[in-house]
């Protein structure tokens, strides 16, 4: 006998039946409560159940009459420089050149910039569009004509300067891990609206997920049925979902309902929710089996739709991914997430240098994005959904110098302080721009919003206050937010 | 002389005990009727020899209360009117109790103490109200339940006016103060003997007196007050309730040091660009107005009906949590809307309000029982066979916000009846048989966007 066992044993003398009999009187009058007042109660009746347990992905309804009924995230993974897209400063062309004053310097941390920097002026040139006049950059002249459709925030602020505690800032409200995404949080307080498809799906282009891993679109402490499901745009979309050779669908269904059936068996002798995920997710799997496959194939759109998109059925790409979101939101999926590696512009070599690989990364979402918001807007779908387009932090008015040198290629370091999203659709004003940097767009000096405010923005045009929803972990109530978050009412319609 | 300071002194100390000692008379009175009552039966009778002991605590205790009662209301703070009933009913319960203790074992001894009873409940109500507000007890009922008793929601809704109509005090600075001060300090309930709902009355200020000095916001009690941290005692809002925050606090500021008047308009002041930033807001936003369909008074749609679309295919969910109202969504693109999923759809007519059936596949003469649904708000049929037919008869389902019709073989014969819908927004042409053109010299109402 170890000395646990032996602690355990002691511990267990220790409880005499008056301890049993005193925790009956309020365990057992609390039981009693629970069956009288009748929670779990459930209105709903068939797509609640899974066999004869609660089906967690059954559709919610929202705490107030929502503005968007879903959410199409792009991000920029690796964080764009927002001084070569939306923030023009003029002045800092002026500046090109001059070493940066100490003054800005002092107390800043960085990722990689030492001794005293030089500005970098804008790279390309900045023009104004559409009716509200916004400011875009020639690197992005599809883009350009939508501009009335969005709204910036030019303002955006974060804690974190280095990618992925940033990105799990921006995607669980904590820069460390263990928190559920947004994506989770959404599934998780409105359910899928589609049973046959998952409530939250994620693609990725570029060639890399984001830097955080897969915690970005994690469930963290929520039952892990609510995590991201992570969807291929070349080959099988989701591995192993076709059936195997000589398996009829029949006979997989026979086996999912026996393994159901034991799994019902072992959730109501343990009560483990893991094992209501195991059982809901084998019944999507199977449902996926016949939906994702006509869902995610692009080929049957027509013509018009891949010249507008400039997608090619087959391959993987950004542009893909636009279209497949489009055809997910039109399937009632609830939280699309695309991340676009590639973006994190130091100018170390030629793929990261703001006149090189930048550049060609603004022409392989320039066209594609634009298209998701003109198609989407065709179809009036625009008006129930969100699109947020943006990086986890923004870009150095200095250029970067590693190692203390001129580096060969121009590029930015990480900038916690100010970088520019935007988001279109879903209830939020179109044509506006909200908050302003100062002359060298080092610090936002009017309507700063921080990243927390953007999620709990987010959630109010969901439907849903990120103050009131909360899940209980750990003892205490939990929420995307955790103790801030202002709602953005300013830029929405 | 010596003896009368004193008591002047100290008397407001024993009015603080009557939210004390108040629930004695009410728990002696009613534990002694109980007591007739149990007593009733042959095996406790035993019990209503105890009854005039207990009335006579009773009595005791509600001349008690009624002396206490009496002091506190000296104390001020209370509205005249609210106190004047309270005080009444609770001298007449203090006085039937002692009638009920002289009528004991007569024939109306009966029916006098039922009276006290009811008289009883009353005055505690009464004084409820008094401490708590009287909307205290109903704040929390669900609003379906509110409709039932007749009770009116304490939403107010201001009538929208832009920057030049507007008024400080009236748009700006009331609905504010409404909100986060008036539910302590109005006609009623005058905490600290500060009435906010009556403008004279607020500019009086309270038992410390003026809380605002005109041309002083900075010295005027109610600024500190705001200013104050969370946790300290004399801060305003209190500890727990909803913080005046810094844009609120800025108008108020305002208001003070260069208004105090009540019908002053906004365009004879000086403010700040970025304060008039805030102010076009906050203006504009009382605009901000859902579909007049919401107003409706409709049941919640029955279990069965809901059960029974789901079970055809169809996704049904409340457009918010308790709502009657509700969402209609169909994914299913191989099974047509039949005659079946038809009169699924017919049974919630009065609550369908968000119909999307995008890419189903129907032929024309399916689609008419859109008309029948009267109160859709958003309809989308992008993608589907619809016809003019169909959308010509859509003109009657007048709440109609959003038409989706991107994909569909419409012309351009919709267009006419379509403008007549009154708050049509936008509605959807894009690879449609309609063209920019035709639209052009249509005369549609100006919210009405065309979107291709």
């Amino acid at each position: 006998m170890n000395k646990y066992q032996e602690a355990y044993l002691k511990s267990i003398e220790f409880e005499t039946r008056r301890h049993f009999l005193k925790k009956c009187t309020s365990g057992l009058g609390a039981i009693a409560l629970a069956s009288l007042t009748g929670c779990n109660n459930n209105t709903l009746k068939t797509i609640d159940k899974i066999g004869n347990l609660d089906n967690p992905l059954r559709p919610k309804a929202p705490m107030f009459i929502p503005k968007a009924k879903r959410v199409i995230f792009l991000h920029m993974a690796g964080a764009p420089s927002q001084l070569e897209l939306f923030d023009y400063k003029p002045i800092l062309q002026k500046l090109d050149g001059q070493d940066c004053p100490q003054s800005l310097l002092e107390g800043k941390n960085f990722a990689f910039i030492q001794g005293t920097p030089k500005m970098l002026g804008p790279q390309f040139s900045f023009g104004q569009y559409g009716e509200s006049g916004a400011w875009v950059s020639d690197r992005l002249p599809n883009f350009s004509t939508v501009v009335d459709e969005v709204a910036f925030l030019k303002a955006m602020h974060t804690d974190q300067f280095n990618h992925a505690p940033a990105q799990l800032l921006l995607y669980t409200g904590s820069a460390r891990l263990g928190r559920p995404s947004m994506g989770s949080w959404v599934t998780y307080g409105l359910g899928t609206e589609n049973q046959n498809l998952p409530g939250f799906i994620v693609l990725v282009s570029g060639g890399k997920t984001p830097s955080a891993g897969k915690s970005v679109w994690g469930s963290g402490f929520l039952p892990t049925i609510y995590q991201g499901v992570q969807c291929r745009s070349k080959g099988d979309p989701v591995l192993y979902l076709s059936d195997p050779k000589g398996m009829s669908r029949d006979i997989k269904k026979k086996i999912i309902n026996s393994i159901n059936t034991i799994n019902e068996h072992h959730y109501n002798e343990i009560g483990d929710p893991e094992a209501l995920t195991r059982i809901s997710q084998y019944e999507l799997a199977f449902n996926m089996q016949m939906s994702v496959p006509e869902a995610m194939d692009i080929s049957k759109e027509p013509e018009y739709i891949h010249e507008m998109y400039g997608t090619e059925p087959g391959k993987s790409s950004f542009a893909n991914n636009c279209l497949l979101a489009r055809r997910l939101a039109e399937r009632g999926t609830r939280f699309i997430q695309l991340f676009d590696w590639g973006w994190d512009s130091h100018g170390d070599g030629k793929a990261t240098a703001l006149n090189e690989g930048f550049s060609d990364k603004c022409k392989q979402i320039d066209k594609p994005m634009t298209a998701l918001i003109k198609d989407l807007k065709q179809r009036g779908m625009l008006e129930e959904t969100l699109v947020v387009w943006g990086g986890e932090f923004g870009r150095t008015p200095m250029r970067e110098n590693r190692g203390g040198k001129v580096m060969k290629f121009k590029g930015r370091d990480h900038l916690l302080e100010s970088f520019t999203m935007w988001m279109a659709g879903g209830g939020v004003q179109g044509g506006i721009s909200y908050g302003e940097t100062d002359e060298i767009g080092f610090y936002g000096i009017k309507n700063r919003v921080h990243v927390h405010d953007l999620q709990a923005t987010i959630m109010y045009l969901l439907g849903m206050d990120h103050e009131k929803f909360t899940f209980p972990f750990q003892g205490r109530n939990f929420r995307l937010t955790d103790v801030s978050g202002n709602v953005l009412h300013k830029i929405l319609k | 002389m010596q003896l009368s300071i004193i008591f002047n002194e100290i008397s407001p100390f024993f009015g603080r005990f009557h939210p004390l000692l108040i629930h004695l008379p009410i728990g002696f009175i009613v534990v002694a009727y109980l007591l007739e009552f149990a007593g009733k039966s042959d095996k406790r009778s035993y019990l209503k020899l105890s009854v005039p002991f207990v009335l006579w605590l009773g009595a005791i205790s509600s001349i008690l209360a009624v002396i206490t009662g009496y002091i506190l209301s000296q104390s001020g703070g209370y509205g005249k009117e609210a106190v004047f009933w309270h005080q009444w009913m609770g001298i007449s319960v203090a006085i039937l109790i002692i009638t009920t203790l002289l009528l004991y074992n007569t024939k109306s001894y009966f029916f006098v103490f039922s009276l006290t009873i009811i008289v009883i409940l009353i005055t505690g109500h009464l004084g409820g109200n008094l401490t708590h507000g009287d909307t205290y007890l109903t704040e929390h009922l669900p609003e379906e339940l509110k409709d039932v008793f007749g009770i009116e929601g304490d939403t107010y809704v201001l009538e929208s006016v832009s920057y030049n109509e507007a008024m400080l005090y009236k748009h700006l600075i009331y609905p504010i103060l409404r909100n986060k001060c008036m539910g302590c300090h109005n006609n009623t309930k005058m905490k600290g003997e500060l009435n906010m709902k009556d403008f004279e009355a607020f500019l009086r200020g309270g038992e410390n007196g003026e809380v605002i000095i005109k041309g002083h916001s900075k010295r005027s009690d109610m600024v500190k007050r705001i200013l104050l941290s969370e946790n300290h005692d004399d801060t305003m809002p209190p500890e727990g309730k909803e913080r005046i925050n810094r844009e609120e606090l800025e108008l108020i500021t305002l208001w003070i040091d260069q208004d105090l008047k009540e019908d002053t308009y906004l365009d004879s002041l000086e403010i700040s660009d970025e304060i008039k930033e805030d102010i076009y807001f906050r203006l504009q936003k009382k605009e901000e107005v859902l579909s007049p369909v919401f107003e409706l008074k409709v049941q919640n749609a029955s279990e069965s009906k809901i059960e029974n679309l789901r079970n055809l295919g169809f996704n049904v969910l409340p457009v918010k949590k308790g709502s009657p109202f509700l969402q209609v969504t169909y994914f299913d693109r191989i099974n047509p809307i039949n005659e079946e999923r038809k009169n699924a759809l017919l049974a919630i007519s009065d609550q369908l309000v968000w119909l999307d059936l995008t890419g189903v596949k129907n032929t024309d003469d399916d689609w008419l029982l859109l008309k029948s649904l009267p109160n859709l708000v958003k309809l989308y049929l992008s993608n589907t066979s619809v016809t003019d037919e169909t959308i010509i008869a859509l003109s009657k389902n007048k709440y109609l916000e959003t038409i989706g019709l991107f994909g569909t073989s419409t012309s351009k014969a919709i267009l006419k009846p379509i403008s007549e819908l009154e708050y049509l927004e936008s509605i959807y042409l894009g690879n449609t048989n309609i063209s920019v053109q035709d639209t052009i010299s249509l005369n549609l109402n100006p919210k009405t966007k065309i979107i291709f």
